[in-house]
C-alpha cells in the first residue's frame, strides 16, 4: 500500500566528470537527516556510456548500508515511499559529467561588451573558443584575424553557440549590426548543416534587425543587453541562455540521462548551480560572507556571496582527473613541484600526472601521488580565483589589493578537499591557494550533499535548510591569516587564547610559521590579537589589538603568519624545509615521506 | 557493493563495429553492404581555410540589399588577387568604386552586402581504415564499418592510423625496442609488444615506414616526438616504462604476422574513444562475439590490472573482495580487493585502481 504522497524522504544525487555521489535524506522524528551515503565511478564514458548505471551501483550500496529496498522491478526506484519503509518519495540530481559548451565571443569593445558577455559566460560549464573585438581589428579591411579565424571556425562547425552582443541601448545600432551581418555571412556559408545557436546580447535597438539577418541562418535567441548602459550590467539573459543551451545540448545528450530525468522530481542542475543556490542560502541564513570552492575531476569552481553580491565562477577544463593536462599546460610542472615537500623528478611527475589524467577514476595511494594532486588542487584554485578576481571578485581586499576580500567562511568540496586523507591537508591546500586573510571559518563539504541539497532547496526547503545545517559541512577550524611581510622569525603575533572552560593559553607567533592550537569542534574561544606594527589580521588597523570569538573545528584554530601575499622560498631546498615544518605543525609529517 | 571496474577489452575474436566520421559535413563514397580494405576511401570533405570576409557593399557605399546587382561574381567561383569582385554605377576604369579580391581563393558565401572568400583549401580524404563490412551509412557524415578480429585496446596514443602485419619485436614484454632491430624486414609493418620505445628507435622506424607501434608504456619526454611520427603509436599501461600487460602480449603472441589496424585516437571525455589495435583473425566467422557494452564486475577469481600506486602496471587476480573500507597508505581508507600478484605476494588495493581485461 502507498502513503500518502510527501516528500519527507529523498535521495540526492551528483554525478561529477569521475564519482557519482548520492545520499539518503529522510525525516527522522521531526527532522530532516542525512541518513547514509555512497559513491562510486561515474559511468558516463565507455565502457559503460550510461548514467544510471554507477547512480544504481551508488543506491544499491545505500540499500546494503541501511537495509531499505530502493529499487524495485527492473531497477526503477520505488516512489513514494511504501509503509513498510522501502522507497523514497522524491529524487533530485546535479550533473557536471556532461562535456562544456563551446563558445565563440563576439563584441564590439574589449574593455565594454566583450568583457560583460565574458562575464556572462564565467558561471557557466563553458569553453570560450574565440574571441573577437571589433575594436582590435585591422582598419583597412574591418576584419581582423581574430573574426577571420572565428569564422573559419563557424565554417568548419567548430562551436556549439555564438554570444554576441555591443552597443547600448539606445545607442547606435550600425556597429552592432556590422558583426551581425559578418557572422551571418559565415553562417549562410556554412549552410544549414552547421546550424548554430546564436545567442543576442547586444543593443535591443537592434534587435528587429538582428532578427532579419539571423532568423534565417541561426537558431537565434534574443535575450537582454549585457550593457544597457555604460554603467550597469545586466548578465542574467545571457546566462541563463547559455545554462539553457548546456542543459539541452549537453546534458540531455549524456548517455544514460534520460532514465535519471524520469527519476527526478525536480529538473537535473548543473552541479555548480546546485553548490551556487547552497552558497547563497549559507550566506543568507547566517548573514556572513562565504566562498565556495568545488575542485572536481574537470572543473573548478569558485563561488560566494561578498558583501551581498553573489557570484560564480567555472573554470570548466580544470580539475584534478581530466582536467589535470590543461593545470599543466597553463602552470607548468614547476609550479606544481613547488608545493612538494620533498623531491621529485619533474619526468616522473609528468608521468604520474599524465596517469591519472588517463584514468581519472584511481585514488592516491601514495604520499608522492597525493602530494602532487594536492599541487594540482592549489593551482586549479588559484587560476580560477585569477579569473575570478576579474570578474567579479574584484575590488581586492582593504589589507592587501592582491588579495581576497574579507570572507567569514570558505567551504571546500570535491574529493581532493572534502576527502583528503587528513583534514589538515584540506586546511593548507586552501591556505596556500586561497590565501584568506584575516579571520575566517574552513569548513568542507565531508558528506558531499551540498550541490544536490541545493536542487532539494526548490522541492522541499526545509529538508536542504535542516540537512545543511547538521550535516552540510565539517569545521575544519578558524583561520587567523596576518596579512604583510616582516622579517622570518621575529615576532608577527601575540596572542591569547581564553577557551569556554577558563583556560588560557598566551601565544608569540613568528613571521614565516604557522600555528595550530587546539579547539575542538562545538567548542568557543574568546581569543585576543595583537599584531605587531607590519601585520594586520582585520580587525582594524595594523598594529591594533583586537578581539573576537572564534568556533573551533577537527584541526583547531590555525595561525598563518606567513604573510600575505604568500611567497614561497626560491631555493628549492629552503622551500621543502618550510613545506616540511608547515606540514610537521600541521601534524602532516608522518603521512608524508 | 557490486563494482563496474574500467574494463581494458583484450578479445581474441569479437565482431567489432567502427563508426568512421567526417569531422564536418561532406560526400560518402560507400554503400551499405559494400566490402571495404583499410586502405579505400569511404568519405571525403573540404576543410575551408583562409578565410576572409570583405564589406562589399561598405567599399562600394552601397546598401547592403541592393548588392546584387553590383556583384561580379557568384557562389563558388574562382577570383585571382585583383579580380573585381563588385562595382559600383559607371565605367569601372574611368570612375566606378570597385571592390578587388585582395587573393586568390574561390567565393565561399555572399550575404549581408558581405563576400567570403577562402583563399585555401584542402581535401580530407577519409579512409576506412579498417577491413570489413560497411552496415550502415550517415548520409555525408560517414559510415559504420564491421570488422572480425581480435582486439587490444590502449590508455594513450598519437592519434593517427596505420595498417600492416604485426610483428613482435621482443621475445619478452619487459624488454624495450632493439633500434637495430627495426630492419628493412620491418617496413610497412605493425611493431608491437615492447616494454618502451626510444628516440632512436622512433627514427628508425620512421626510415622503415613502419604503419605503427604497440608498446607497454612511454616516456613522457618523448611525447612531442611520437606526435611529429607519420604513425601511431599506442601505450597500453601507461606513461613511464612499463612491460605490456601478460594477457595482452599473450595475444599479440599469438597472432604474430596477422594483418592490423592500429589506431592512436583518444578522446577521454564526451564519448570517449580509446586507442586500440584491431587484428584480423583468420576464419573468425564462427564464434566472434559480437562487441557490447561490457557488464564485468569486480569479483573473487577477477584478472585485474593495477593503474595506480605502488603496483602500478601488475597484474593478479582478485582473492577477496572486503565489505569494509580498509586504511591505503595515505591514511585515506577506500573500499578495496586483495589481489594476488603473479609474483604470488597479496596486496590490498583500492577497488578504483584496478582494471579488468575482457
Amino acid at each position: 500500500m502507498e502513503r500518502e504522497h510527501e516528500l519527507e524522504s529523498m535521495l540526492v544525487a551528483d554525478c561529477g566528470s569521475t564519482t557519482t555521489r548520492v545520499a539518503l535524506i529522510d525525516l527522522v522524528g521531526n527532522e530532516f537527516h542525512f541518513v547514509a551515503g555512497a559513491e562510486t565511478a561515474t559511468t558516463v564514458e565507455v565502457p559503460w556510456s550510461r548514467l544510471s548505471m554507477g547512480v544504481r551501483e551508488a543506491i544499491r550500496e545505500i540499500e546494503r548500508l541501511t537495509g531499505r529496498a530502493l529499487l524495485g522491478h527492473q531497477e526503477q526506484l520505488i516512489v513514494p515511499e511504501r509503509d513498510n519503509g522501502s522507497g523514497v518519495d522524491g529524487f533530485v540530481a546535479t550533473l557536471n559529467a556532461a562535456v562544456p559548451l563551446r563558445l565563440a565571443v563576439v563584441g564590439l569593445i574589449r574593455s565594454l561588451s566583450v568583457e560583460s558577455l565574458l562575464k556572462a559566460t564565467d558561471s557557466s560549464y563553458a569553453v570560450i573558443q574565440d574571441v573577437v573585438a571589433r575594436d582590435d581589428m585591422t582598419a583597412e579591411r574591418g576584419t581582423g584575424s581574430s573574426m577571420q579565424a572565428m569564422l573559419g571556425n563557424v565554417l568548419q562547425n567548430r562551436h556549439d553557440a555564438i554570444l554576441l552582443g555591443g552597443g547600448i541601448d539606445g545607442g547606435a545600432i550600425a556597429p552592432v549590426l556590422e558583426a551581425v551581418q559578418d557572422v551571418a555571412t559565415a553562417l549562410v556559408a556554412g549552410g544549414e548543416a552547421g546550424r548554430t545557436h546564436v545567442i543576442f546580447a547586444g543593443n535591443r535597438d537592434a534587435r528587429p534587425q538582428v532578427a532579419q539577418v539571423l532568423g534565417e541562418c541561426s537558431n537565434l535567441h534574443v535575450v537582454d543587453n549585457v550593457l544597457p548602459t555604460l554603467e550597469t550590467e545586466d548578465l542574467g539573459g545571457a546566462q541563463e541562455a547559455i545554462d539553457m543551451l548546456y542543459r539541452e545540448h549537453k546534458m540531455d545528450r549524456v548517455p544514460g540521462f534520460g532514465e535519471l530525468k524520469a527519476w527526478v522530481s525536480t529538473p537535473v542542475l548543473p552541479t555548480a548551480e546546485g553548490f551556487g543556490v547552497v552558497l547563497r542560502y549559507l550566506a543568507r541564513l547566517s548573514e556572513l560572507d562565504v566562498l565556495g570552492v568545488d575542485v572536481g575531476g574537470v572543473t573548478t569552481q569558485l563561488a560566494g556571496v561578498i558583501d551581498g553580491r553573489y557570484g560564480s565562477t567555472v573554470n570548466a577544463e580544470l580539475g584534478v582527473g581530466y582536467g589535470l593536462g590543461s593545470i599543466l599546460e597553463q602552470v607548468g610542472m614547476d609550479s606544481l613541484l613547488r608545493w612538494l615537500p620533498f623531491e621529485m623528478d619533474a619526468e616522473e611527475a609528468h608521468s604520474r600526472i599524465l596517469n591519472k589524467a588517463l584514468r581519472p577514476m584511481t585514488i592516491p595511494e601514495t604520499t608522492e601521488d597525493l602530494a602532487l594532486e594536492q599541487a594540482a588542487a592549489r593551482e586549479a584554485i588559484s587560476l580560477t580565483l585569477e579569473r575570478a578576481r576579474s570578474r567579479w571578485l574584484d575590488g581586492g581586499s582593504s589589507l592587501h589589493p592582491e588579495l581576497l576580500p574579507p570572507v567569514d567562511l570558505i567551504v571546500g568540496r570535491g574529493a581532493v578537499l572534502s576527502q583528503a586523507p587528513q583534514p589538515a591537508q584540506t586546511v593548507l591546500t586552501l591556505l596556500d591557494s586561497v590565501q584568506p586573510a584575516g579571520v575566517c571559518t574552513l569548513a568542507v563539504d565531508k558528506v558531499s550533499v551540498l550541490p544536490q541539497v541545493g536542487a532539494l532547496a526548490s522541492v522541499n526547503s526545509l529538508a536542504a535548510a535542516q540537512v545543511v545545517s547538521r550535516a552540510g559541512f565539517l569545521r575544519l577550524g578558524t583561520v587567523i591569516a596576518l596579512a604583510g611581510t616582516g622579517r622570518e622569525g621575529s615576532v608577527a603575533l601575540q596572542m591569547k587564547v581564553e577557551y569556554d572552560d577558563g583556560q588560557t593559553i598566551k601565544v608569540e607567533v613568528p613571521y614565516g610559521a604557522l600555528e595550530v592550537l587546539p579547539l575542538m569542534p562545538g567548542r568557543k574561544a574568546v581569543v585576543e590579537l595583537r599584531p605587531t606594527s607590519q601585520f594586520d589580521v582585520g580587525l582594524g588597523r595594523k598594529g591594533r589589538r583586537a578581539t573576537t570569538e572564534v568556533e573551533g573545528g577537527v584541526v583547531g584554530i590555525i595561525v598563518d603568519a606567513r604573510g600575505r601575499p604568500l611567497v614561497l622560498p626560491g631555493d628549492e631546498g629552503e622551500r621543502r624545509a618550510k613545506i616540511r615544518e608547515w606540514s610537521r605543525e600541521l601534524g602532516l609529517l608522518r603521512t608524508m615521506r | 557493493m557490486t563494482y563496474h571496474p574500467f574494463v581494458t577489452r583484450v578479445v581474441p575474436n569479437m565482431l567489432i563495429r567502427r563508426e568512421r566520421l567526417l569531422p564536418f559535413r561532406g560526400e560518402v563514397l560507400v554503400t551499405t553492404g559494400q566490402r571495404v580494405q583499410p586502405s579505400d576511401i569511404i568519405a571525403r570533405t573540404t576543410v575551408p581555410s583562409g578565410i576572409h570576409l570583405l564589406n562589399v557593399a561598405k567599399a562600394l557605399a552601397v546598401d547592403s540589399t541592393d548588392i546584387s546587382r553590383h556583384l561580379r561574381v557568384g557562389f563558388g567561383d574562382r577570383v585571382a588577387r585583383g579580380d573585381v569582385l563588385a562595382a559600383g554605377d559607371g565605367p569601372v576604369r574611368l570612375f566606378g568604386r570597385t571592390c578587388r579580391s585582395p587573393m586568390s581563393g574561390v567565393v565561399a558565401g555572399i550575404s549581408n552586402g558581405r563576400v567570403l572568400i577562402q583563399s585555401s583549401s584542402s581535401t580530407l580524404e577519409l579512409a576506412a581504415h579498417y577491413r570489413g563490412t560497411v552496415i550502415n551509412v550517415m548520409s555525408g557524415l560517414g559510415a559504420i564499418i564491421e570488422i572480425r578480429g581480435a582486439l587490444v585496446q590502449g590508455i594513450w596514443g598519437s592519434d593517427k592510423e596505420g595498417f600492416g602485419v604485426m610483428k613482435l619485436v621482443v621475445d619478452d614484454p619487459a624488454e624495450a625496442i632493439d633500434p637495430k632491430a627495426i630492419d628493412v624486414t620491418c617496413r610497412g609493418t605493425v611493431l608491437a609488444g615492447a616494454f618502451s620505445v626510444s628516440e632512436e628507435a622512433l627514427y628508425r622506424a620512421q626510415q622503415m615506414e613502419i604503419q605503427g607501434i604497440l608498446v607497454g608504456g612511454l616516456d613522457t619526454g618523448l611525447q612531442d616526438l611520437v606526435h611529429s611520427m607519420p604513425f601511431p603509436v599506442v601505450v597500453t599501461e601507461g606513461m613511464g616504462r612499463f612491460a605490456i600487460s601478460r594477457p595482452i602480449f599473450d595475444l599479440l603472441q599469438a597472432h604474430e604476422g596477422q594483418e592490423a589496424s592500429i589506431r592512436g585516437t583518444i578522446a577521454t571525455r564526451g564519448g570517449a574513444v580509446r586507442p586500440e589495435i584491431i587484428i584480423y583473425v583468420p576464419r573468425t566467422d564462427e564464434g566472434a562475439i559480437p562487441e557490447a557494452r561490457p557488464e564485468f564486475v569486480l569479483e573473487r577469481g577477477s584478472q585485474v590490472r593495477i593503474v595506480r600506486g605502488l603496483h602500478l602496471g601488475e597484474t593478479g587476480e582478485v582473492v577477496d573482495c572486503p565489505l569494509h573500507a580498509k586504511q591505503l597508505p595515505t591514511g585515506a581508507s577506500g573500499r578495496g580487493v586483495e589481489v594476488r600478484l603473479e609474483s604470488g605476494e597479496e596486496v590490498f588495493v583500492a577497488q578504483a585502481n584496478v582494471e579488468l581485461f575482457g
